[in-house]
């Protein structure tokens, strides 16, 4: 199991920012105009549906080379838990929802879009999947949709987030904001379209904790730990002391996401995952409408604006477009009466099956060099 | 003994950090979010008829106090009864420190909440949905 860990560059990139812009870049009308039939393309998705966990860092390097050590160690056993904990939930998920189809579901649904060109707006004319380990780069002249698919820390909610952008070599990027000074670096190049679409699913509901519960919890915590033989860690290991501590916890009156995530990960892969693969369905089918149509909207949007409400479903489900801050101008789908709030952590468990997906992918691009 | 200096301020960071989290929060006063007032309720009348309400509590609010101020605010909107409410965000706001340096010791990462947001829109009866 390997985590990636999301690294906080927000804090660094906000230090630098001096005049907010939102991420979401339009297309003028004469952009539109000009690019009429327009090919899209799937990024290939190299992460399947990953499992949120919260990763601590220990920094122990203001004691030297010993704490240093000393700070890995701790922070190793501290995170060895919810780390297995993750990437068990993780590799779960990898058996039953695929990358290849993620990827091909995603294409379905922006292929059921492709139409005839039509004078003054842009129509897909052809749709494709393209993995970026296999011929790297941006493509120029395509709208391309890369997509990360990630459990909440308690499982109850599948988030799936999406980002459009066009480039085109011919027509770069005019920034339509005015700068008291010059424009930002981030407003100077870049691709000409882009917005983020996002999309929550209907939460699954929390279990309410009871004795048997906590004995189940209490297996999945020693299963979660089991090494490839079976067997649980040494007394007295590392792991060992993670294990007794979320054996602990677990016996406690209160449950805690990663806990919650045990059972709420199995109810997503019931049926052989038909609740995870239905809200996926509604995820694509989403994200390829509104970018349809968002790359056909002109409108400008400022970090000062109000949200709108594009849609109501028949069960309540809105689309909204964001209206301030930096996320000015991307669409949010979200199930209606939702409860407990749901959090992401920093880090993101992949499953094995994924993982053995993209090495295989990765030695394919060795052997084409 | 540097490792043990190490893991004694990984303690201490540690049982701050629970201290911090069994601090009980003040009862926020119901009222409108203002220049000066960071908790309370915040709404707007929407063109389809309806209105959008925000409501934000200090970090560690349940979602019963967050739900019992929405709908208040909702009934207020509504003097003539509520035909329709849709919440569609449930959000504890955090913010994540890296680990930080410490001299002669050790620093852990941080996440700490700092708001409680529920977010939704209220149709009152009577009020036909526009578009």
């Amino acid at each position: 199991m390997r985590a990636f860990i999301v690294l906080p560059l927000c804090f660094v990139l906000a230090a630098c920012a001096t005049e907010p812009t939102p991420t979401a870049r339009p297309l003028s009308q004469a952009n539109i105009d000009a690019l009429g039939a327009t090919r899209a393309s799937i990024t290939g998705d190299y992460g399947g549906v990953g499992k949120s966990w919260y990763y601590t860092d220990v920094n122990g390097a203001g004691a030297g080379l010993a704490g240093l050590v000393a700070g890995l160690i701790v922070g190793a056993v501290v995170n060895a838990a919810p780390s297995h904990r993750a990437g068990r939930q993780a590799t779960e998920i990898a058996q039953v929802v695929t990358p290849e189809e993620l990827n091909e579901s995603l294409a379905a649904k922006f292929k059921a879009l492709e139409q005839a060109p039509h004078d003054h707006a842009i129509t897909f004319s052809d749709v494709v999947v393209t993995q970026k380990l296999l011929a790297p780069g941006e493509l120029d002249d395509t709208l391309e949709i890369s997509t990360n698919y990630t459990l909440s820390e308690d499982s109850s909610v599948l988030r799936v987030v999406a980002t459009a952008t066009y480039k085109n070599a011919a027509i770069p990027y005019k920034t339509p904001y005015s700068f008291k000074k010059q424009a930002p670096a981030s407003e100077s190049t870049g691709p000409l379209y882009r917005n983020v679409f996002t999309y929550y699913s209907t939460p699954l509901p929390v279990p309410v904790l009871t004795p048997e519960l906590k004995a189940r919890l209490v297996a999945s915590v020693q299963d979660s730990m089991r090494n490839e033989a079976g067997a649980l860690p040494a007394e007295g290991a590392g792991e060992y002391k993670s294990m007794m501590h979320e054996i602990e916890l677990a016996q406690d009156d209160k449950l805690t996401g990663g806990e919650t995530s045990v059972f709420l990960t199995r109810e997503w892969l019931k049926n052989h995952g038909a609740p995870l693969k239905q809200e996926i369905e509604k995820a694509h089918a989403f994200i390829a409408k509104y970018a349809l149509l968002d790359i056909n909207r002109t409108a400008i949007p400022s970090v000062e604006g109000t949200d709108e409400l594009l849609e109501t479903t028949s069960d309540d489900r809105t689309v909204r477009r964001l209206g301030a801050g930096p996320q000015a101008g991307s669409y949010v789908s979200s199930a209606a009466n939702v409860v407990a709030p749901a959090t992401y952590g920093n880090a993101v468990a992949v499953g094995k099956a994924t993982e053995d997906y993209v090495s295989g992918l990765k030695r394919q691009a060795k052997k084409e060099k | 003994m540097r490792p043990k200096l190490a893991a004694d301020a990984l303690l201490v960071s540690g049982m701050l950090l629970s201290l911090q989290a069994c601090a009980t929060p003040e009862p926020v006063a119901y009222g409108p979010i203002g220049e000066a007032v960071r908790y309370g309720y915040k709404d707007r009348p929407n063109p389809d008829g309806g209105h959008t309400i925000l409501v934000v509590l200090p970090p560690q609010s349940p979602l019963s106090d967050a739900r019992a101020y929405w709908d208040r605010r909702a009934d207020e909107l509504c003097p003539g009864g509520v035909a329709k409410r849709i919440v569609f965000r449930s959000e504890r706001k955090e913010v994540m420190n890296p680990a930080p340096y410490t001299q002669y010791g050790a620093g852990i990462s941080s996440r700490i909440a700092t708001g409680y947001e529920l977010e939704g829109y209220v149709y009152c009866k009577g009020v036909a949905p526009a578009g």
